[in-house]
């Protein structure tokens, strides 16, 4: 496997607070994509720490931010998605409010919560650029400038070539200059995959909405289908689970694919 | 310094600060080896043992896949931190549409913690939006071969 460049645009000797602002040491718009490290402090025993990947949007307000999805700790049966909301443009960025959203502790119900400064929740401490360079292992089999909704797409070659597949996503989020980005990798097979760009991220900065964001996408050999865009999570000040699609060419872009690459050819 | 300008979010006025700058790329070298892989992951409940202790890496890699279909297959990795000399709490995750016969749409995996060469496979869950509806959805699961389960765990080091 070879790895792209990468740098180190941010870092702090711990998770920062919340409703902060950060500069970073070089503008996102010089990178291909960001990584958000982020850690939270569960117990003496336990910590979790993740490395979450984003695609860069040039000029343009990037939402994104370090999130888990998983069990909260070993004596609890809490099941969420917790991380904390950031939007990062050019040199600046905004690390907003942590959440959590999921199934509650011992029964079914839906739980939900927006936190502040809490250790608990997964927080930024490091942000790195990635910068692929022409003699990567990254091959552009497919890409898109418009809403591709309920459409089949054509690839220049079957994804059976290469080992795995990674999909970039976006999509606006109601926000002037907002956007929601999403990178997934895949391993490829022959048949029919599911290749879903998907993120979590927050709704719009003015809105506290925090959403799992995604698109139906298939991809067999070189032929793929783009079927509806969803989101789900908990809705803003109410708190509530909210959940729905997008099937409208012409409504504005909840989460679609604008990219795909093969990586580590065969 | 370049322009500032502020955004509002949740009645907190936030300032950013431009600024300028530039730094020197650095191409990271990483080496991976796998430390635990099984021809039969659809299982829950269950220890693993790892061929060298994940403290001995700065990342790992965990691979999943799910049957849902006779026709589509889900095959994902799933990247992490290793947190030295504690329990890491991870698993194999995907998000997206149950399958291309129902609305489902549903963070779907399994938990898994690693802590040394020790490892153990949870139970599978799923939560999100019910079929042909917006109204709330869950489960967990063990044994179930349509839940995306781990089947190989592989360790990440920077070449420093």
């Amino acid at each position: 496997m070879i790895d792209p460049k990468h740098t180190v645009l941010w870092s702090a000797a711990s998770p920062v607070a919340n409703q902060s602002t950060i500069t970073l040491s070089d503008s996102i718009d010089n990178y291909d994509e960001i990584i958000y490290y982020g850690s939270a402090a569960r117990s003496t025993a336990i910590t979790v720490s993740v490395k979450t990947e984003y695609p860069v949007l040039s000029d343009v307000i990037n939402g994104g931010g370090p999130f888990y999805w998983g069990k909260w700790g070993i004596s609890d049966t809490y099941l969420l998605c917790n991380g904390t909301q950031v939007f990062l443009s050019g040199n600046s960025g905004g690390v907003f409010s942590s959440y959590f959203w999921g199934k509650n502790n011992g029964n079914i119900n839906y739980t939900c919560s927006l936190e502040n400064n809490r250790t608990a929740d997964v927080r930024p401490y490091k942000i790195e650029g990635v910068k692929y360079s022409t003699s990567d292992d990254r091959t552009l089999l497919w890409s898109s400038t418009g809403n591709p909704y309920n459409t089949n797409i054509s690839l220049s070659e079957s994804i059976t070539g290469f080992n795995d597949v990674m999909v970039y996503g976006s999509g606006s989020d109601n926000y002037a200059n907002g956007y929601h980005v999403s990178k997934q990798v895949y391993r490829a097979q022959s048949g029919i995959i599911a290749c879903e760009p998907w993120c979590y991220s927050p709704w719009a900065i003015n809105y506290r909405c925090n959403y799992a964001l995604g698109c139906d996408f298939l991809i067999n050999g070189n032929s793929g289908h783009v079927g509806s865009s969803w989101y789900m999570g908990i809705n803003q000040t109410n708190k509530t689970w909210a959940a729905g699609k997008w099937t409208d060419t012409n409504a504005p872009k909840m989460m679609v694919p604008y990219a795909v690459y093969g990586i580590n050819r065969k | 310094m370049g322009s500032s300008y502020f955004i509002t979010y949740g009645g907190n006025r936030l300032t950013f600060p431009g600024a300028t700058g530039s730094v020197a790329w650095k191409a990271p070298t990483y080496t991976y080896r796998t430390l635990w892989e099984t021809t039969t992951p659809f299982k829950n409940s269950y220890s693993i043992t790892l061929s060298d202790s994940i403290f001995n890496y700065d990342e790992y890699i965990v691979y999943g896949s799910a049957v849902r279909t006779g026709q589509i297959g889900i095959d994902v990795s799933n990247r992490y931190v290793v947190v030295p000399n504690k329990i890491n709490l991870g698993g194999a995750y995907y998000a997206g549409k149950w399958d291309s016969g129902s609305t489902f749409i549903l963070l779907n995996g399994t938990e898994l913690w690693l802590s040394g060469t020790s490892g153990y496979v949870q139970s599978s869950y799923f939560i999100g939006q019910g079929n042909n509806t917006t109204a709330w959805a869950q489960g967990t699961y063990t044994g179930r071969l349509n839940d995306v389960h781990p089947y190989k765990i592989v360790g990440v080091k920077e070449v420093k």
